[in-house]
């Protein structure tokens, strides 16, 4: 079972500050604790483990798209990637855990979101996070899944800040406001 | 003379406009341009012959025609309005006869119609896609051109850039209203084309039919041109869609297009 924090979320007793935080039950901190932005392309920073980035290019080889860690292979797409039919087509049988879109938008549009995210998802079959940036400074989180019997694969369509737990095996998931609202 | 001119004027009133007395409104169709489509939300029925098929696909496309669309797709399944029994109990000859059965009627309606008429039969689970021209004629391939315009079916493999692609469809599940988004509008998003979807509804058939475009191709953003308010009832969409509109879309699609290739192709 994985947690993914996105976004700042000060409740969280386990860590004072997010960006993209993805943990697992076995590791406190396993991948990017702090997801930067910089004019060579993004980095997952983690601290305690390597440094990842994906440069802002198009990649020569697709291993160029994905960094490992000790218990996830994890894929990095930008922004008109997500909706390259062919070239998710090929992620899919990368055999990657999850996928981590940057999303540079001209203003908030759901349906951008559903098309970038919630489409990768559907058409590789892999959770995918959307990091949504949006003018001047605006970071959104949004998280998707494959469709399913149980599930639209709609599970965060944009927020500052929210947590999702993830199990690998079976793609389930709950999302702590969810988890409070039942309680 | 006056008299010529006077009759000049009325022919060409007569090849330029159509005028649709029901709506109350003159759509404009220009001889050599493809502007407007068509789907139809069709409702499943146990049809007692053919005859009451034909007269029901019938008033369809002249519905649809009177809003001015020039070709109409229908959904998956057709041939299954014509069944007596349930398919397991068919022979494959009585199977192949309702599939000839069901094109003539289509043929018919196409040649009769003046119209262009997609659909497709449902074999034992496999889709079979047909496109019917304005003459009633089946063609051949994968790739058509309809007044220049490049059309294709979802399902089949497409080698070179289209503009519209045709989704025929009948299920008996849907998951959510995000599953409206996971077939054809995706499909618009991914590989910048205009599309068209169908469903069968009614029974235990379920399905939400639109025309879709990318999301920069719409002035809403939502890549949604036209979409069905019902998943269980019939309805007829017809809109009018601007392919130059597309073009701005594709650049997108286009941009460093042969790096990716490369990319895609190595790996």
């Amino acid at each position: 079972m994985f947690k993914i924090y996105m976004g700042s979320i000060l409740s969280s007793t386990e860590f004072t500050k997010f960006d993209l935080g993805i943990t697992s039950d076995l590791t406190l901190s396993t991948i990017g604790r702090w997801l930067k932005v910089d004019n060579n392309g993004i980095v997952f920073d983690d601290s305690n483990f390597t440094i990842f980035q994906r440069r802002w290019r198009v990649p020569v080889t697709l291993d160029e798209l994905v960094f490992e860690t000790s218990t996830l292979k994890v894929g990095a797409l930008y922004n008109d990637e997500l909706r390259m039919r062919a070239l998710l087509l090929k992620i899919a049988e990368m055999k990657i855990d999850l996928i981590v879109g940057y999303l540079k938008s001209q203003s908030y549009n759901p349906y951008e979101l559903i098309a970038s995210g919630w489409g990768c998802a559907q058409t590789t079959g892999i959770p995918t996070i959307i990091v949504n940036v949006t003018p001047p400074n605006n970071v959104n989180y949004s998280f998707f899944l494959k469709m399913s019997e149980f599930n639209d694969g709609m599970i965060v369509l944009s927020d500052r800040y929210t947590m999702v737990n993830l199990s690998m095996e079976k793609k389930e998931y709950t999302q702590n406001n969810k988890g409070q609202a039942e309680k | 003379m006056i008299f010529g001119r006077i009759l000049n004027f009325f022919r060409s009133l007569f090849f330029k406009k159509k005028t649709n007395a029901f709506f109350n409104r003159t759509i404009q169709i220009e001889s050599n341009a493809f502007e407007y489509v068509g789907v139809v939300q069709f409702q499943h029925q146990n049809f007692k012959n053919a005859k009451d098929f034909h007269a029901k696909v019938l008033s369809n496309v002249e519905i649809a025609k009177m809003e001015g669309a020039q070709l109409v797709l229908f959904p998956a399944g057709m041939n299954i309005e014509l069944y007596s029994l349930p398919e397991e109990n068919l022979s494959e000859n009585q199977i192949s006869k309702i599939e000839d059965e069901c094109l003539k009627i289509f043929s018919n309606v196409a040649s009769t119609e003046k119209i262009y008429l997609g659909y497709a039969d449902l074999v034992k689970g496999r889709k079979i896609c047909h496109l019917l021209n304005s003459n009633g004629k089946l063609l051949d391939g994968n790739i058509f051109t309809i007044y220049n315009v490049k059309v294709a079916f979802m399902d089949d493999d497409i080698n070179e850039d289209v503009d519209l692609i045709l989704n025929p469809c009948i299920v008996k599940k849907w998951i959510g209203d995000y599953e409206s988004f996971g077939h054809a509008w995706l499909y618009s998003q991914q590989e910048y084309v205009y599309s068209m979807e169908s469903y069968m509804v009614g029974d235990h058939f379920i399905g939400q039919s639109g025309i879709y475009a990318p999301i920069e191709a719409t002035e809403s953003m939502s890549g949604i041109i036209r979409q069905a308010q019902s998943k269980l009832l019939e309805e007829i969409l017809v809109s009018k869609i601007d392919f130059s509109d597309l073009e701005i879309a594709k650049s997108r699609k286009n941009a460093n297009k042969s790096e990716y290739a490369r990319l895609i192709e190595n790996k």
